[in-house]
């Protein structure tokens, strides 16, 4: 159950797929960060593209782990006013390709990792959980924000990603909590509606 | 940015999570910006190119690449 997923499709709209974070986004990830003990000095953003997200949190040392070369590019050059082309030069931010199911990193290695947007386009949903399990420091934290399909404007996006050919699963709230509890994270449900963010602490 | 040496101390083989050994084949300052990484158990190389160094398990590169 791993794969490439959706990102034949991301290596096509690269270029296209450069705003910057909503200030509100902002707030609930800092809130669902500010849930780990003790200092977040690494972080890793799974499927985190060019980095829109990733740019917007607080933390030492911020890696982009996606499968997609082009959007890494992007995420190289990063700033906080804006994406980069690939010829700028290079942000604040490292970049790893790699496969979130399947980490190139190391045991007990990092102390926050976000997914935003972006888990119901992973095919192997549970290697990825418990890949953040693995990598993450006891009191580290995982924080997902994902679209409600029990929402209506959450129904409709998953329809129109389905329409295009995207092989999406969206979890509510609840059942993505439960995938993070199997996995023995202590779960939290920070904020609701279309968009959710769920916190799993490492325990 | 491109990548630093710093990030050697997070990064493994993502086949058997053994340590990797880092081959610099060009550098700027503290940055790598091509060079390649080697599982010392497996013996497995993982290209670092424009920066970006390429940790896809194996099946998944070949495929990304096809």
């Amino acid at each position: 159950m791993h794969g490439l997923g959706d990102v034949r499709f991301f290596d096509r709209v690269a270029r296209l797929y450069d705003w910057v974070m909503p200030a509100a986004d902002q707030q609930s990830l800092a809130a669902a960060l500010s849930r780990a003990d003790g200092d977040i000095d690494r972080l890793l953003d799974f499927g985190g593209g060019t980095g829109r997200a990733t740019i917007a949190v607080d933390a030492a040392e911020r890696t982009v782990v996606d499968i997609s070369r082009p959007m890494l590019r992007r995420a190289q050059a990063r700033t906080a006013s804006g994406p980069g082309r690939p010829a700028d030069p290079s942000g604040p931010l490292a970049t790893v390709q790699g496969d979130a199911g399947r980490l190139a990193v190391g045991d007990n290695t990092i102390d926050a990792a976000i997914v935003v947007d972006a888990f119901h386009h992973m095919p192997a949903q549970a290697a990825v959980v418990s890949e953040a399990q693995r990598v993450l420091r006891p009191g580290g934290v995982f924080v997902v924000r994902e679209f409600d399909p029990s929402h209506p404007l959450g129904w409709l996006l998953a329809r129109g990603e389905h329409s295009i050919g995207m092989n999406s699963t969206f979890h509510t709230p609840a059942e993505l909590a439960e995938l993070l509890a199997d996995a023995g994270f202590e779960v939290e449900i920070l904020d609701a509606g279309f968009e959710y963010t769920v916190v799993g602490t490492n325990r | 940015m491109v990548m630093k040496e710093s990030l050697m101390d997070i990064l493994c083989c993502p086949v058997d999570k053994h340590d990797l050994e880092l081959t610099v084949d060009t550098k700027d300052d503290e940055e790598i910006i091509e060079g390649t990484l080697t599982c010392t158990e497996c013996g497995e190389a993982y290209p670092i190119e424009d920066g970006i160094p390429n940790l896809l398990p194996p099946d998944m590169r070949d495929e990304a690449a096809a």
